[in-house]
């Protein structure tokens, strides 16, 4: 072996790569089959979302947040909202932030169940990647009928909710949650057991909790770890404190742990779903929200907890109608840094399983 | 535990709130205020215990959220600091964001870290003119932060001294400007 | 060792008997919610000239113009929309006072130049007529049923 001359060999991922999320570029330099460094390459889809805030005003940017993580809108809409309501103290009607809390779950349950089909896309299993679509349709269509958009949704408003419910929208969801519950079982018997997915996935990929906290990484990337963190208990915001459901965590935290969290995460999400809607008061969906939002001068953060980690949004008001300065904590952006040290040394069959994991949206990573 | 208490008491201090806009803070004290203020005296103390008083510039409550101006000369000592004492423990990199205030000449950059172990929320932020915009880098003490200051970098035109890889994220890497330093103009030449 | 690749098996095999659940698009069209979000339809005789639509867009990608009449009104000329950046947020039809601007079902919005993208207020009326013949019922029904349904769902 050891006359062999070996040659380090540079290869380009993307940022048109189909098996790679959207438009993200990964530079590797190859010895063998073995990475030596991978360098990811963002900004493919920079859309300049903090510098367009500061020209619009804050109901304006809403439909912006939409365009982040396009796969759980609803979340980002929960983001920005919960941002404003809280700089400006706004109290808003129980009924709305029930509602909030129901779309929000199910958009979050929509999310991962695209994260669990396209991770097995990922590594060449076509069928799940069906199935899963087969039930986020069910999702997408509830959240089509509540707020008249299949992806952005542009559905909260400061203040509570632009629609209540539509008649006979709790029952849907009603008959949708068994619906769901037999999937779940259909997705843990194709998937979770399936010897030739498990090889591929346990053991590979893990790091520490430290070196997790370190990485400032949050949601499911931090929780595989082992650590109980979940903006939705830690910092409980909206209702959420009046819900029964459990942080589901995982112990390696490798491939393995990050997807079967998000199956674990679905049936708590789909466990508040239940709850808010057997509880859900009757009422207005909007509060009193002055028209024209003027946030008093100074410096908010707030954050909730998105369909991929904490999503914060630091504004800096100078008491205009505009922000001064908006900067959102994007959680894939922060999520993707790990990736240079976990490709580190790997084998390169392993990249996309490891990639894949970590489950970013690039319209998320570049904002 | 203390980020659970204070979430319990949003709404009496959300009327308080607007009250102290018009009347005297005395009138009524809020609890979510006070627990705040316990924060910052006791996290000004120690910082000024360990590393004396000239380090801070300043050390205010915004709305609830303790926060410390801190000389641009003592950046990365005092991040250090608040990473590595025991009785601070900010082990969590929250957000980082940089501000440009061409009126005041100064870029501003701020840092919100999360302790795990003591649940609290600090915000600690530093000024760099505008001119030679430079930082000391924290990317050694929390990782997380490397591509943090490579967007402040590339969006508002920050240099961060000891970076190990500062380069463009955002815009492509002959790019020329920040787009989020308030002058910016796309107009432009 | 090999149950779980069985188990899987067997879940593909449960399926086979069990019925279609895509559309045979072109020829089947969707048949979309009441609130959904189309391209938009403009009843020019409503409108008043308030130009809200046109301030809230996030994408300023609306533009009129209107004139005072006889009657000291004003009345709509030119309306605009350029599909080209309309994100279809809803935010006009929302701040509109007369709702002259609504949404209809129409989202096919292919084209073969960016041009015709660009929008008049002839197209967005005859959309809305279109729409409204096709919902069966003339626009102001479709208004107060709108409304009925809304505020039912209050309830």
């Amino acid at each position: 072996m050891a006359e062999l001359r070996t040659e380090e060999m540079l290869l380009n991922v993307g940022p048109q790569h189909p098996s790679t999320h959207g438009v993200l570029r990964v530079v590797i330099k190859l010895d063998g089959e073995i990475i030596r460094e991978a360098t990811p390459v963002i900004g493919y889809l920079h859309r300049g979302t903090e510098k367009l805030s500061e020209d619009l005003q804050y109901q304006q940017i809403i439909p912006y947040f939409d365009r982040l993580d396009y796969i759980s809108a609803m979340l980002n809409n929960h983001a920005i909202v919960n941002a404003v309501e809280k700089a400006m103290d706004i109290e808003i009607p129980e009924r709305a932030e029930y509602l909030r809390v129901i779309v929000g779950e199910l958009n979050r349950t929509a999310a991962h169940l695209l994260f669990v089909g396209a991770y097995l896309l990922d590594l060449g299993a076509m069928s799940p990647f069906l199935y899963v679509f087969m039930t986020r349709e069910r999702i997408i269509e509830l959240l089509n009928e509540i707020s008249g958009a299949r992806l952005t949704y542009n559905y909260m408003r400061v203040g509570g909710v632009k629609y209540d419910a539509p008649p006979g929208w709790f029952a849907k969801i009603r008959e949708f949650i068994p619906y769901f519950k037999e999937m779940y079982q259909l997705f843990d018997d194709l998937i979770t057991g399936n010897e030739i997915f498990i090889s591929r996935v346990k053991g590979i990929g893990s790091y520490g909790q430290e070196e997790a906290i370190n990485y400032g990484l949050s949601g499911i990337p931090l929780r595989s770890t082992g650590f109980k963190w979940d903006l939705r208990k830690n910092k409980s915001y909206s209702v959420y404190d009046r819900f029964d459901f459990e942080i589901p965590v995982g112990t390696n935290g490798d491939n393995y742990d990050r997807y079967y969290l998000h199956l674990l995460e679905m049936e708590q999400s789909m466990r508040i779903v239940e709850q808010a809607i057997d509880s859900i008061p009757e009422g207005p969906v909007m509060g009193k929200a002055p028209k024209i939002l003027r946030i008093p001068a100074g410096e908010y953060y707030a954050a909730v907890e998105g369909a991929k980690g904490e999503l914060g949004v630091y504004i800096v008001s100078d008491g205009k109608d505009k922000p001064y300065r908006m900067k959102i904590r994007r959680p894939s952006f922060v999520n993707l840094q790990i990736i240079p040290s976990l490709l580190k040394d790997q084998n390169i069959a392993d990249f996309i399983a490891i990639l894949g994991s970590i489950d970013i949206v690039l319209g998320e990573v570049d904002a | 535990m203390t980020e659970e208490s204070k979430e319990t008491t949003v709404k009496p201090s959300a009327e308080t709130a607007v009250n102290t806009e018009t009347q005297p803070k005395e009138e009524q004290p809020d609890p979510k205020k006070e627990a705040a203020q316990k924060v910052l005296d006791r996290i000004r103390g120690l910082i000024v215990q360990e590393l004396g008083d000239h380090v801070l510039e300043d050390a205010l409550l915004m709305k609830h959220q303790p926060t410390f101006v801190v000389k641009r000369d003592h950046w990365l000592q005092t991040v250090q600091l608040l990473r590595h004492h025991d009785a601070l423990g900010f082990d969590y990199p929250e957000a980082m964001a940089g501000t440009d205030y061409p009126a005041n000449g100064y870029i501003e950059v701020i840092l919100y870290v999360y302790s795990m172990n003591h649940n609290e929320l600090i915000a600690v932020k530093t000024r760099t003119p505008r001119d030679n915009a430079e930082l000391q880098s924290l990317s050694y003490v929390y990782q997380g932060l490397n591509w943090e200051e490579r967007e402040i970098y590339d969006l508002v035109g920050v240099k961060f001294t000891g970076h190990p890889d500062l380069r463009r994220i955002m815009m492509p890497e002959d790019y020329e400007g920040h787009p989020l330093r308030k002058d910016f103009s796309v107009w432009k030449e | 060792m090999m149950f779980g690749l069985l188990k899987g098996l067997g879940v593909t095999l449960r399926q086979i008997p069990k019925k279609n659940v895509t559309l045979q698009y072109p020829d089947v069209k969707p048949d979309w919610p009441d609130r959904f979000r189309g391209v938009h339809k403009f009843y020019p005789e409503k409108c008043i000239v308030c130009n809200q639509c046109a301030r809230v867009c996030p994408t300023s990608c609306i533009s009129l113009s209107g004139t005072r009449g006889e009657d000291k009104k004003m009345h709509i000329e030119t309306y605009d929309i350029n599909f080209e950046i309309c994100i279809l947020c809803d935010l006009c039809t929302e701040v509109c006072p007369t709702e002259a601007i609504q949404m209809t079902d129409t989202f096919e919005l292919a084209e073969y130049s960016r041009d015709a993208l660009f929008k008049n207020i002839e197209w967005l009326a005859e959309n809305g007529r279109q729409h409204d013949a096709r919902k069966g019922k003339s626009d102001d029904q479709a208004n107060h049923d709108a409304k009925a349904a809304d505020k039912a769902g209050e309830q």
